[in-house]
């Protein structure tokens, strides 16, 4: 029977790394696509998630709700990519900067490269609030149900409904022709 | 037509286009990385039980400390010579305190000693 986060935070309270990397592995990929929802990069998510977890190890502590502990490191790992957005950003070496901006199609062929997919989409979901690149890759993305949303990034079912919905409308506009994968799942 | 593009709307997007498949490889080697930086470090440690004891004990003392003081001054304050003069001669009186040359400068000219 797997363990409870309560369970888990008591040991890795008390230094237990094996908790701890079960803990990881529980939460990893939402963690990787919220870093992923920040920078729009793989690498750079990664990097913050493997920063964002040794940062929760340290400062276990800091965590007074065990029960919440997924949202808090949640929290963790938004506020260290928010971070590393800012750092790339002031050495202007950030690529997703080249692409945050969403250019008509001139080119069909082109277009139907999934290179060029890839960096449109990249740069409509970034031009999202954070929270709504959260919901849609989450959501639409990784099929994770409102509740278990609203439980890990700390708000409401109905916003996390309200945020997808804002979300699809903008992609859609900007992107107009994006399939859409029926049916939807919650 | 509207029904349809309402419903469009509302459906899932397909955005798998990302570079954000699941990876189990890659996630492992991010995991792996993130315990062996780890391994090197304990979590943050609360301040030992009897640090915080101590702690407690000289919080209470100081705040004893404190009230002493603050008693002593009020004290002494209470003791304090008169600032008028001929109130001043008379506290000298009652007390049999043989005033000395720069007191009585100070009563009387406005000396500080």
């Amino acid at each position: 029977m797997s363990q409870s986060d309560e369970e888990l935070v008591a040991l890795i309270l008390g230094s237990d790394t094996a908790a701890f990397e079960v803990l990881m592995r529980r939460y990893f990929r939402m963690a990787f696509l919220v870093a992923f929802a920040q920078l729009g990069n793989r690498e750079d998510a990664e990097d913050v998630c493997q920063d964002a977890f040794v940062r929760c190890w340290e400062r276990m502590r800091d965590c007074r709700d065990a029960s919440r502990v997924s949202h808090w490191i949640m929290t963790v790992v938004r506020n260290t990519a928010h971070n590393r957005r800012e750092y790339l950003q002031l050495r202007a070496t950030e690529q997703l900067d080249s692409t945050a901006h969403v250019t008509a199609p001139d080119c069909p062929d082109r277009m139907a490269a999934l290179g060029d997919l890839r960096a449109r989409l990249t740069a409509a979901l970034l031009s999202l609030p954070p929270v709504q690149r959260e919901v849609v890759l989450l959501h639409d993305y990784e099929g994770r149900r409102h509740a278990e949303l609203a439980r890990q990034l700390g708000i409401s079912e109905s916003m996390s409904r309200r945020h997808l919905s804002d979300a699809r409308k903008r992609l859609r506009k900007l992107l107009g022709d994006l399939p859409t994968l029926e049916p939807d799942h919650d | 037509m509207t029904e349809n593009r309402e419903r469009r709307a509302e459906s899932r997007l397909d955005l798998r286009a990302l570079d954000v498949a699941d990876d189990l490889a890659r996630d492992d080697a991010v995991i792996q990385a993130a315990l062996r930086r780890i391994s090197t470090r304990a979590p943050d440690a609360e301040w030992p039980d009897w640090m915080i004891r101590a702690q407690r004990g000289l919080a209470a003392a100081a705040a004893v400390l404190l009230l002493l003081a603050g008693a002593v001054l009020l004290t002494q304050s209470d003791q304090s010579d008169p600032a008028d003069p001929a109130e001043l001669i008379q506290h000298w009186a009652r007390s049999s305190h043989i005033p000395t040359n720069g007191e009585l400068l100070s009563a009387y000219m406005g000396y500080r000693q």
